[in-house]
């Protein structure tokens, strides 16, 4: 029964997206979907049932899912996928499909990380970035197991804290005294500085002249040579770096939030 | 010998005569009359003939004294008496009269309108006695080869000087209040500061390092390219007037800060523009003023012809080989007002352009007002900082 999951799964999976399922009664989908398979018998079971206490506790569905190759399952990009996956296959907890889904395919070692719902609102932009981290090393290493209990635990906490009405957003890990002690120390800083050279215009207005161009006569300058003679070339190269958002979530025309990569 | 010393004096009713800034007149401001520079110059030259064949009589036949002779010195001006250096000076008893090496530079004079024995530097051209008031010139301070070539008149007059420092006291936020209340701002006084006028021709040949850059995108990246050049510009300057101050006692950096002057209101030297100011006669030579506007020269050549190097992203001077050819140099008398002070035991000096009230100098600062300011400052950027998010932006940056 244990071996027979991960084709559960990918049968699942199929007929979700190939709208079959949508016929009859809408199958279930378990959290830990893990169609390649990477996890152990043991290690999925135990994250699956991490992942119903989250989803129960917060009642937002946090889904792991792992795929051969995510093109099986649509056109598109991975994340275009995820997105097909999650609403064909009707993931999500309750009437508004509140969770976050976190797709691996292998064959080219691509990921997405999408949410929805509810999922907007508890996972940022800085949020899946702060996510992101947790887990990506582990499976950059191959550490399937960790990195799954990582994502977990995390998603657990992000939840937690979007429960308290605090998600985790740019600036949200800045206490307040640390923001104030900050805005102290720059503010004199800046303050001294303005002073300083405000003082120094005010006080002292005298200087030795070492121009004399206002006595130039009406001749002005008499050019009588000129030479510009080229060298060389020196190239330099730099990677465009991203500019970041200034907080709260991305969402798109379909409602998803998410982003994609390489692991 | 004593030097001839003149005291203008008004025709109508032999008060002092003062020169006016605004009016560009010598004015009596004791019977209010106003007479024209050139009118007082012809009288005071007829006067100066009388004087001159009186004493040629006297000369003649001294053991004579000719009733028109007396009459002569008694139409001629009230002079003062050149009593020689402070060397001279005999000793009264008690009092030490060693004024040492001093002295040597120390004139004492005797008022001819009071009597009253006055020293002045040696270089001290015009002033005023400080018993009568009465505004004097030392015409052999300006005399031969001492005798300026051009005097640039005042035009502001000491009301306007009072008004420039007023304004230049309410910019500072941080002068003490005591400073302006205790200053002696009515002791300012009309001076003219001789200057060295100098004609120069500068040759220069500069080489620059230029740079183009161009910038394009390649996928993610940004390619920089630069285009590098040995740049070479020669060509030739010429400079007319450049001031330098022939005053020891005047800061060169507080004369420069006063330029411009408009030069095309200059006047053939006549001492008859000097009464009711200071005046100086040069005590730095022409030559030894030369260096500094050589170098002024040589500076301004450089930027001009950097400024001809031109279609290229940065600039730099490499190299000037420069070579001066000096041209005449005029000796010219220029207006400055003045005023010194002294408060919490430093001087501050400060002075105004008399023809076109440019106001330099440097104000004192009170420490309290700056820390009060810093302060509140620091309270409006803080709040600035804390309550648009800068601070948690920053802080996320390094956390």
């Amino acid at each position: 029964m244990k071996r027979i999951a991960p084709i559960l799964c990918v049968l699942l999976l199929l007929l979700g997206c190939t709208g079959i399922g949508a016929l009859a009664a809408q199958p279930e989908v378990p959290y830990v979907c893990d169609t390649v398979p990477l996890l152990t018998d043991g290690a999925r079971e135990e994250l699956n049932l991490q992942a119903e206490q989250i989803a129960a506790e917060y009642q937002c569905a946090v889904y792991f899912v792992t795929v051969e190759d995510y093109t099986e399952y649509g056109n598109g990009s991975i994340y275009q996928v995820a997105k097909d996956i999650y609403r064909d296959n009707a993931l999500g907890w309750g009437s508004d499909r509140d969770g976050i889904m976190l797709l691996l395919s292998m064959d080219g070692r691509d990921y997405a990380l999408i949410a929805y719902g509810y999922g907007n609102t508890a996972f940022t932009d800085y949020g899946k970035e702060y996510l992101e981290k947790q887990f990506l090393d582990d499976f950059s290493d191959d550490d399937w197991e960790h990195g799954c209990r990582d994502y977990l635990t995390t998603c657990a906490d992000l939840l937690k804290q979007a429960r308290s009405g605090q998600p985790l957003d740019r600036g949200a890990r800045v206490s307040a005294v640390q923001a104030l002690l900050v805005s102290l120390v720059l503010g004199f800083l800046l303050a001294w500085v303005i002073c300083w050279i405000w003082k120094t215009i005010a006080a002292k207005k005298v200087a030795q002249a070492s121009q004399a161009q206002a006595y130039l006569t009406r001749e002005g300058l008499q050019i009588t040579g000129r030479r510009d003679l080229y060298t060389h070339t020196t190239q330099t190269r730099r990677k465009i770096e991203k500019s970041g958002s200034s907080g709260g979530t991305s969402v798109d025309r379909d409602g998803f939030s998410g982003k994609s990569g390489k692991f | 010998m004593p030097s001839q010393i003149t005291n203008y004096q008004c025709p109508a009713c032999t008060g002092p005569l003062h020169y006016s800034g605004s009016t560009g007149r010598l004015e009596c401001e004791y019977c209010g009359s106003s007479f024209d520079v050139a009118e007082i110059e012809k009288l005071y030259a007829q006067k100066d003939a009388a004087a001159a064949a009186a004493m040629e009589k006297e000369q003649a036949a001294p053991g004579e004294a000719p009733k028109a002779d007396t009459q002569s010195e008694e139409d001629a001006e009230p002079q003062w008496v050149d009593t020689g250096s402070e060397d001279d000076v005999p000793d009264d008893g008690a009092f030490s009269t060693d004024w040492g090496a001093d002295a040597e530079k120390m004139r004492a004079y005797t008022c001819p309108s009071c009597g009253a024995e006055l020293i002045c530097e040696e270089t001290t051209a015009a002033t005023s006695c400080p018993y009568c008031g009465n505004p004097t010139i030392v015409p052999g301070k300006f005399a031969g080869a001492l005798r300026p070539e051009f005097v640039l008149p005042f035009r502001l007059d000491k009301h306007s000087a009072i008004r420039a420092l007023k304004q230049h006291y309410r910019g500072n936020p941080f002068l003490p209040r005591v400073f302006s209340a205790e200053n002696h701002i009515e002791e300012i006084k009309g001076v003219y500061v001789p200057f060295w006028l100098f004609d120069e021709t500068v040759t220069g040949d500069a080489r620059f390092a230029a740079r183009r850059v161009r910038v394009r995108r390649e996928g993610d990246y940004e390619v920089t390219s630069i285009d590098h050049f040995a740049v070479h510009r020669s060509g030739t300057a010429s400079f007319t007037r450049i001031p330098a101050d022939g005053s020891k006692k005047m800061p060169d950096d507080y004369m420069d800060s006063l330029e411009p002057f408009d030069y095309n209101e200059l006047k053939a030297f006549s001492t008859a523009y000097l009464p009711g100011y200071l005046a100086d006669r040069y005590d730095v030579s022409a030559k030894e003023c030369a260096a500094r506007a050589d170098r002024r020269c040589v500076a301004s050549t450089a930027e001009l012809l950097e400024r001809d190097v031109v279609g290229y992203s940065s600039i730099n001077l490499v190299e000037m080989q420069s070579k001066v050819q000096h041209g005449n140099v005029h000796y010219a008398l220029l207006p400055v007002w003045l005023l010194n002070t002294k408060w919490n035991g430093k001087n501050y000096l400060y002075a105004m352009n008399g023809q076109t009230g440019k106001f330099v100098g440097e104000l004192p600062v009170s420490g309290k007002r700056v820390w009060t300011a810093t302060l509140l400052l620091t309270a409006l950027l803080t709040g600035l900082f804390y309550f648009t998010g800068i601070a948690r932006w920053l802080l996320e940056l390094f956390l």
